[in-house]
C-alpha cells in the first residue's frame, strides 16, 4: 500500500490540494501550501524529483511572471515606465499579480507529482473497482509496459549503431536511420502487445464480469481526513467566494480573513505526516536483461 | 483418469500452407508430470497453445479432428470454466506481467473469474508463501531478477487452482540456478498437489528425469509417446539427438536401461572401474588451438547505468585471435553490458578499451548478436537487411556464408520467420560478412535443440580456426560451453572473479559445471564434456559393456 490513506481518500486529499490551489490567489497561502507540498515530497523522499520538476518549472513560471509584467496592463501604481517612448508600464498589480499565477502554477505541478507518486496506475485501478473502464486498465498496462519499450528503443538503437544502420549527420540520426528504427519499434510494440494479450486471455480476461482486488482497507483515519478536506474545501469556498472581501487582495500583509484561511491550511497540511514514504533500498537493476535499469 | 484425449487432432496456422499438428493421436491422464520435447518448429509451442484453446481461439487458423478435456470436447467449453482448469506459462516473462505491483498481478487472473476479495486475498497470500514470494512483495515487476519474474507469472497460474499446468520453456531465459528452481517447483506441485504437469522444454538434464512420460513431437507428429527409460531405447536405436547428455554419455556402452542421472552414472561407473586405475590413463584428447595475435582488450573498465550503482567493476582482459570464449554468469552479473562495450555501443565509465581497428581497414572490428536475436535484424527480408548494412562483396559474402550455412531459401524469407536455430544462422552469416574480427554473441543457445546447438558450436569453432577471429559469447548453458569453450571467463556481480582455459574453470564448479564434469568427478578429474566422456569410456571399456546395477 502506498502511504497508510486508503487511495480514494488520498485522490481526495490530493483533489483538495488542487482544488485549493486553483481557488485562492493570497499569495502568502499559496507560498505556504507550495512550501507544505515541497516538505511532503520531501518526507515522501522524491527531493530529485522535485529538483527535476524545479529545472522544467522555474523557467516556465519566471516567463509567466515576466509575460504579466510586460503585458498586462490592469494596476494603479506605476512601478516603471520606459522603453518605446515611455509606453512601457509596468504595474505593482500586474507584477504581484505574475507572482500569484507563478506560485499557483509551481503548485499545481507540485501537486500533480504528488498525485503521481501517491497514486500510482495500479492504485488507480482499484479506485476504479470493478467498473475500471478498458481505458483506465490500458493505461496501466501502458504504464507497466513503457519501460519495457524503453529498454527496447534503446536496445535496437544500439544495434543500429552496431551495424552500421545508424548513420549521424551533426549529431542527429539520419531520416532513413529513424525510418528503420520506427519500423522496427512499431513491431517490437506489436509484438509485445500481442504476447502480453495472448497471456491475458490464457488468464481469462474477458471472459465475463471482474471483480477488483482490493489490498486497502478504509479505516477511521481516512473518515478523518475525508471531514478535513470537506472542511478545508468549505471554508476555502466560504473565505473565496461568500466573502470575498476577507480573502482576496494582492497585499502581502496578513488580515483577519487570510489569519483564518492560514490556520486553516496549518490543519489542511498536517495529516501529511501521516502518509508513508515510497518503499526504498530496493536495488533498481532489472537483473534480467543485466543493461535493463529502471530509467 | 484421462484427461487430454486428442483423436486424429490437426491445426493449420492462418498464414502458413503446411499443417504445425499433424493427426495427433494422444492421451494425457490426470496428475502426469509430461515432459513433451522435439526439435525446434516441431509443434511443441502450437500443441501446447492448442491444449488451453490459445489455438484456435487466439491465432485462428483451422482445425480438424478433436480435442477432448474430462470427457468433454474442447470447444465446448466455455472461456472462463476452461481457464479454471488449465493455466499456461510462457518463455517470456516480461510479457506475462501486467501490473506494477505484484500482488496485484497474481490477482489479475482471480479478478478475470470474478472472485470475492476474500478468496482472492486469501489465494494470493497462500501462492505467494507457497512460491516464497513474499519478501517481494513490496517490489515492482519490472525490478525482479527473471527467475522471480518467471515465478511471479507461475504465481499468477497457480492462484487460479488449475488442474492442468502447461509450461513452454519457462526456463529458457534464466541463468541455471533460477531455472532449477522453476523446474523443482513444478516438481512439488505436481507431487504435493496432483497437479497435471505439461512442461515443454528443450534443455533436458534438469528435468527428463523427472517426467512420468516423455512425448517426442517430429514434425507436427506424435513420434513417440512413454516412459522415459523407453524413450531413451527408442531414441539411442534411431540415433535420435534429442536425450539428456547422461544418457547420452553411455548410449550403447551399457546392457540395460541407460542412467538418467548424475548419480546413476556415477554408480554405473563405480561398478565397473572400482579395479582399474583411471589416472593411469591417457590424458583426454585436447584440440589443439592456435592463438594469434591480440584483437581486443579493457584495462580497468568500470560501468554504470546510474551513478553509484556499477554493473561492471575494474574488468580487465584481453581476447586473441581463435579463441573461444564463454562469459558466464549469474544474471545481472554485468555479462551483457561486457559485451556491449566490447562492441562499442556503450562507452566504459572508467578505465580503456583498445579494439584492433587498424587490422579491420574501416571494417567494423566488432558484431554483436543480441540475446533477443530477433531485434537484430532491420530489414523485412533478409536481402533487405543484408542490402541496409553491406556493399557488393559484402553481399557476396553474405551468399556464400548462407549456402554453407545451409540457408539460400532464407534469402527472400523474413528472418523473423525462420526456427531459432536457422535465426541464429542467419545473423551469424550477417555478422561474419561484414568481416568482424570479433564475433560477440549474447545467449545464442537459447531456444536451441541439441542439434541446432551443434551446428552453432561447429560455426563458431570454423569461424574460429586459423586465428581467423575471436568468439566472445555469454551463456549459462554449461554444456555448450564445455564443449566448444577454449577459455571461460566468470563475472560475479560485475567482478572478473575467474579467467581460465575452460579445463580448469569447470574444476570444483558445482553449479557452474557440466555433466560430464560432474559425471566423472572423482573418477577422472581431466573429462569436462561429452565428447571427451564418450572418449574415456571407450578407453575404459574398450568393446565391452558396462553391467548396470540392479
Amino acid at each position: 500500500m502506498q502511504g497508510n490513506f486508503h487511495v480514494r481518500s488520498t485522490l481526495l486529499y490530493l483533489g483538495c490540494w488542487f482544488f485549493l490551489a486553483l481557488l485562492y490567489n493570497e499569495v502568502i497561502v499559496l507560498v505556504a501550501l507550495l512550501v507544505a507540498g515541497m516538505v511532503f515530497l520531501g518526507r515522501l523522499g522524491q527531493f530529485s524529483s522535485l529538483l527535476r520538476l524545479l529545472k522544467v518549472g522555474l523557467p516556465l513560471v519566471l516567463l509567466v511572471v515576466l509575460l504579466n509584467s510586460l503585458f498586462n496592463q490592469n494596476g494603479q501604481q506605476i512601478l516603471w515606465t520606459g522603453l518605446a517612448g515611455g509606453r512601457l508600464v509596468i504595474y505593482r498589480e500586474a507584477v504581484l499579480y505574475g507572482l500569484v499565477m507563478a506560485v499557483k502554477l509551481l503548485l499545481v505541478f507540485v501537486v500533480l507529482l504528488l498525485f503521481q507518486i501517491l497514486v500510482p496506475m495500479d492504485r488507480l485501478l482499484e479506485a476504479a473497482g470493478p467498473r475500471a473502464g478498458k481505458m483506465v486498465f490500458l493505461a496501466v498496462l501502458t504504464t507497466r509496459l513503457l519501460p519495457e519499450l524503453g529498454r527496447k528503443s534503446r536496445s535496437l538503437l544500439e544495434i543500429q549503431q552496431m551495424r552500421g544502420c545508424h548513420p549521424r549527420a551533426g549529431g542527429k540520426m539520419s531520416l532513413p536511420a529513424v525510418g528503420i528504427w520506427l519500423k522496427n519499434m512499431l513491431r517490437i510494440s506489436l509484438q509485445i502487445a500481442f504476447q502480453s494479450a495472448e497471456a491475458m486471455q490464457a488468464r481469462a480476461f474477458a471472459s465475463g464480469p471482474r471483480s477488483c482486488y482490493y489490498r486497502e482497507i478504509w479505516q477511521a483515519r481516512d473518515w478523518g481526513l475525508v471531514g478535513l478536506c470537506l472542511l478545508a474545501a468549505g471554508w476555502a469556498v466560504g473565505t473565496v467566494v461568500v466573502t470575498p472581501e476577507l480573502a482576496q487582495g494582492t497585499s502581502v500583509g496578513l488580515t483577519p480573513g487570510v489569519e483564518g484561511i492560514m490556520v486553516m491550511m496549518a490543519l489542511f497540511i498536517v495529516p501529511m505526516v501521516f502518509f508513508s514514504p515510497r518503499p526504498t533500498g530496493r536495488a533498481h537493476i532489472n537483473t534480467n536483461t543485466e543493461e535493463g535499469l529502471e530509467f | 483418469m484421462i484427461l487430454y484425449s486428442l483423436k486424429d487432432f490437426s491445426y493449420r496456422y492462418r498464414v502458413d500452407e503446411e499443417p504445425a499438428l499433424k493427426q495427433l493421436d494422444l492421451d494425457i491422464y490426470a496428475g502426469e508430470f509430461l515432459l513433451l520435447v522435439g526439435p525446434s518448429g516441431s509443434g511443441k509451442t502450437t500443441l501446447a497453445r492448442a491444449l488451453c484453446r490459445l489455438v484456435p481461439d487466439f491465432y485462428g487458423g483451422t482445425i480438424s479432428g478433436e480435442i477432448r478435456y474430462r470427457d468433454r470436447l474442447l470447444q465446448d467449453w466455455d472461456a472462463r470454466s476452461l481457464a479454471r482448469e488449465t493455466g499456461i506459462v510462457f518463455q517470456v516473462p516480461e510479457t506475462q506481467l501486467f501490473f506494477p505491483n505484484l500482488e496485484r498481478d497474481i490477482a489479475f487472473g482471480l479478478e478475470n473469474l470474478g472472485m470475492e476479495n476474500q478468496v482472492m486475498k486469501r489465494r494470493v497470500a497462500e501462492t505467494m508463501d507457497f512460491l516464497g514470494l513474499a519478501p517481494l512483495r513490496d517490489k515492482k515487476t519490472w525490478e525482479l531478477s527473471g527467475g522471480e519474474k518467471q515465478k511471479v507469472a507461475l504465481a499468477g497460474i497457480l492462484a487460479m487452482r488449475p488442474r492442468v499446468i502447461i509450461a513452454d520453456e519457462p526456463t529458457s531465459q534464466l541463468d541455471p540456478i533460477a531455472a532449477e528452481e522453476i523446474i523443482t517447483l513444478l516438481r512439488r506441485l505436481n507431487q504435493e498437489s496432483g497437479t497435471t504437469i505439461i512442461l515443454v522444454e528443450q534443455r533436458l538434464d534438469r528435468c527428463f528425469h523427472l517426467a512420468d512420460r516423455v512425448v517426442v513431437l517430429d514434425s507436427g507428429r506424435v513420434a513417440f509417446s512413454g516412459p522415459p527409460s523407453r524413450q531413451l531405447e527408442w531414441a539411442v536405436e534411431r540415433g535420435y539427438p534429442l536425450i539428456p547428455t547422461i544418457p547420452a554419455i553411455f548410449a550403447n556402452r551399457v546392457q540395460g536401461s541407460l542412467p538418467l542421472t548424475v548419480k546413476e552414472g556415477r554408480e554405473c561407473l563405480a561398478s565397473s572401474t572400482a579395479s582399474l586405475d583411471v589416472q593411469a590413463l591417457p590424458a583426454v584428447t585436447i584440440p589443439a588451438r592456435v592463438i594469434g595475435p591480440r584483437l581486443a582488450s579493457l584495462e580497468r573498465v568500470s560501468f554504470g547505468y546510474r551513478p553509484k550503482q556499477p554493473v561492471l567493476k575494474n574488468v580487465s582482459l584481453a581476447l586473441h585471435a581463435g579463441e573461444i570464449i564463454m562469459l558466464l554468469g549469474a544474471n545481472g552479473a554485468g555479462k551483457s553490458t561486457l559485451l556491449k562495450i566490447l562492441a562499442g555501443t556503450l562507452r566504459p565509465a572508467r578505465g580503456t578499451l583498445w579494439l584492433d581497428t587498424k587490422r579491420a581497414n574501416g571494417r567494423p572490428a566488432a558484431g554483436l548478436v543480441p540475446q533477443s536475436v530477433e531485434d537484430f535484424f532491420l530489414g523485412d527480408t533478409l536481402e533487405e537487411d543484408a542490402r541496409l548494412v553491406l556493399d557488393a562483396s559484402g553481399m557476396a559474402r553474405l551468399q556464400t556464408q548462407l549456402e554453407r550455412f545451409g540457408l539460400e531459401d532464407a534469402w527472400k524469407r523474413d528472418p523473423r520467420d525462420l526456427s531459432c536455430g536457422e535465426k541464429q544462422q542467419a545473423a551469424l552469416a550477417l555478422t561474419l560478412a561484414s568481416e568482424a574480427r570479433l564475433l560477440l554473441l549474447d545467449e545464442p543457445t537459447l531456444g536451441l535443440d541439441v542439434v541446432s546447438k551443434d551446428n552453432l558450436g561447429r560455426m563458431l569453432q570454423e569461424a574460429a580456426t586459423g586465428a581467423a577471429r575471436t568468439v566472445l559469447l555469454a551463456t549459462h548453458d554449461m554444456e555448450f560451453a564445455s564443449e566448444y569453450a577454449t577459455r571461460v571467463i566468470f563475472l560475479h556481480q560485475g567482478e572478473l572473479i575467474a579467467d581460465q582455459a575452460v579445463e580448469e574453470a569447470l574444476d570444483d564448479q558445482f553449479f557452474y559445471s557440466s555433466q560430464a564434469a560432474r559425471l566423472f568427478a572423482g573418477f577422472d578429474d581431466r573429462v569436462k564434456n561429452r565428447r571427451q566422456a564418450r572418449e574415456r569410456l571407450a578407453t575404459l571399456l574398450g568393446r565391452e559393456s558396462l553391467r548396470v546395477l540392479p
